[in-house]
């Protein structure tokens, strides 16, 4: 699948719900997803058809006709859609300054453009886990002195 | 009073100005700098200082308008005859005085001054804004496609095999997390990671971040992006001390961070064997294990430079900014 432009990767709620119902139903026309999807919103026929349309221009969506309406498929997976969006994350922590990036709109539990460096990660771990060995012998200890019972 | 308001908007924007170069010349944007950054100091102490270069701008401006304003008007308070020197020394010279404001000046100059510098300023905030407007649509995007985690309602799972655990939007926060790390890390470590995000937004981060984003837009990048890279290590720095209030303690966080760490190494033909890397990853577990000693003797120098500004603003830039306000009113 080609790359998708970072402004076609910004959905609307109901670009994403359309997506979502033709990822989980298949191919489509516009009366179809409308009928599926005006019971939890008020939406027209037009209103979808004009979300199917925008989804069609990004990439996201192919359509062909069938007698006298258009039929829309997706043209990318979800898992392939939410791996470009991921890319497009990423970029923001590794374009920080001029894009935004993670001092932007997101935060990452372990920064997402940091390069690991194998020994100063072997340096850390050997760090946690001596810590982790001092915590348990310390336990330890405690757990027999409790054991032995107040000395006389 | 059109005169105050004239004089006030060259003033603020001039001393403004000063303090922006100030930023560009004197903040940590060299690379032995940028290595302060990764110093263990406390997070508190971390994200004031980068605070207050990347804000300077501002409340400098605002610092040295009120201290020049101040001296100029204190004869008013203190009833002397003649409160201004320039009253004396030069009768044409336009100064920043509340009692005894200038005419209006007859040229355009002055509001051509303001207007200008306003404008590159708005331009490069409104560049920016829109940019931050797609990267968080992009961000929305990718949070809506998720589904909800079992047990966690506030937390959403994308299908992707890559470890992933991220914070995502400033009006309403999604904390987003990867199928791939859910089946890769231990129940303690998801919990960690859970309590993390959560920090995030219960203190607002990205909120923060998204400000102090949009006024990084108004220097070069090479000195936004240290001033940026500390502010986004204090926040991630406080998350990981709010982590290990609920989820087991520093070492459970630290241990936690290692083991997300390790799944996000290349493979052993991609990583670096130097170890370059691991810098705030490094600082956040050091912090977490040895927390920086508590002392309130860094504070001596923030209050330095404000007194200092004080005196700048009442002193030797005070007379330069009313030389330009006359340059340009006459």
């Amino acid at each position: 699948m080609s790359q998708l432009r970072l402004k076609n990767l910004a959905l609307g709620e109901l670009e994403r719900d359309v997506l979502a119902l033709l990822w989980e139903q298949g191919p489509m026309n516009p009366g179809a997803v409308h009928d599926q999807l005006h019971r939890g919103r008020k939406v027209s026929v037009n209103t979808i058809a004009s979300a199917l349309k925008r989804l069609c221009d990004k990439g996201l969506l192919a359509r062909m006709k069938v007698s006298h309406a258009y039929v829309y498929r997706p043209r990318v997976t979800r898992s392939d859609l939410e791996r470009q969006l991921i890319g497009a994350v990423a970029d923001q922590f590794g374009d920080s300054a001029e894009r935004g990036g993670g001092g932007g709109l997101l935060a990452a539990f372990v920064d997402l453009a940091e390069q690991q460096g194998e020994d100063t990660l072997r340096r850390l771990e050997a760090l946690v886990a001596e810590r982790l060995a001092a915590t348990a012998d310390a336990e330890s200890k405690g757990e027999n002195d409790t054991s032995r019972g107040p000395s006389r | 009073m059109s005169a105050i308001v004239e004089s006030l908007s060259v003033a603020v924007v001039a001393f403004g100005l000063i303090c922006w170069l100030t930023v560009v010349f004197l903040s940590p944007s060299t690379p032995s700098r940028q290595q302060a950054n990764r110093l263990p100091i406390a997070t508190f102490r971390r994200r004031l200082v980068a605070r207050a270069w990347l804000w300077a701008p501002i409340w400098g401006a605002l610092v040295l308008t009120f201290s020049a304003l101040a001296s100029s008007s204190a004869g008013l308070v203190l009833a002397s005859a003649d409160h201004c020197l320039s009253h004396v020394t030069n009768a044409h010279t336009h100064h920043l005085c509340l009692a005894h404001p200038y005419h209006a000046s007859t040229t355009v100059w002055p509001w051509v001054f303001v207007l200008s510098i306003l404008s590159i300023l708005a331009i490069r905030v409104a560049i920016v804004g829109w940019r931050l407007r797609v990267d968080g649509r992009v961000g929305t995007s990718l949070a809506g496609l998720s589904t909800t985690m079992a047990d966690a309602p506030d937390v959403r799972v994308i299908d992707q095999v890559e470890p992933l655990a991220l914070t995502i939007g400033w009006r309403r926060p999604a904390i987003v997390i990867s199928q791939g790390l859910i089946d890769s890390v231990r129940p303690e470590t998801l919990g960690v990671v859970i309590a993390h995000e959560r920090a995030h937004v219960a203190l607002r981060h990205n909120r923060a971040g998204l400000w102090d984003r949009l006024m990084a837009s108004v220097y070069p990048r090479v000195v936004a992006e240290p001033l940026l890279a500390s502010l986004v290590l204090a926040r991630e720095q406080a998350a990981d001390a709010a982590a290990a209030k609920v989820a087991g303690g520093p070492l459970a966080v630290s241990q936690a961070l290692t083991e997300v760490a390790r799944l996000r190494m290349p493979g052993p033909q991609l990583a670096s064997a130097h170890g370059v890397g691991c810098g705030a990853l490094e600082v956040r577990i050091h912090s977490l294990l040895k927390p920086p000693a508590s002392t309130s003797r860094w504070l001596i120098l923030p209050v330095t430079v404000v007194a200092g500004l004080v005196l700048l603003g009442a002193g030797p830039l005070l007379p330069l900014v009313e030389d330009l306000l006359t340059y340009l009113a006459h």
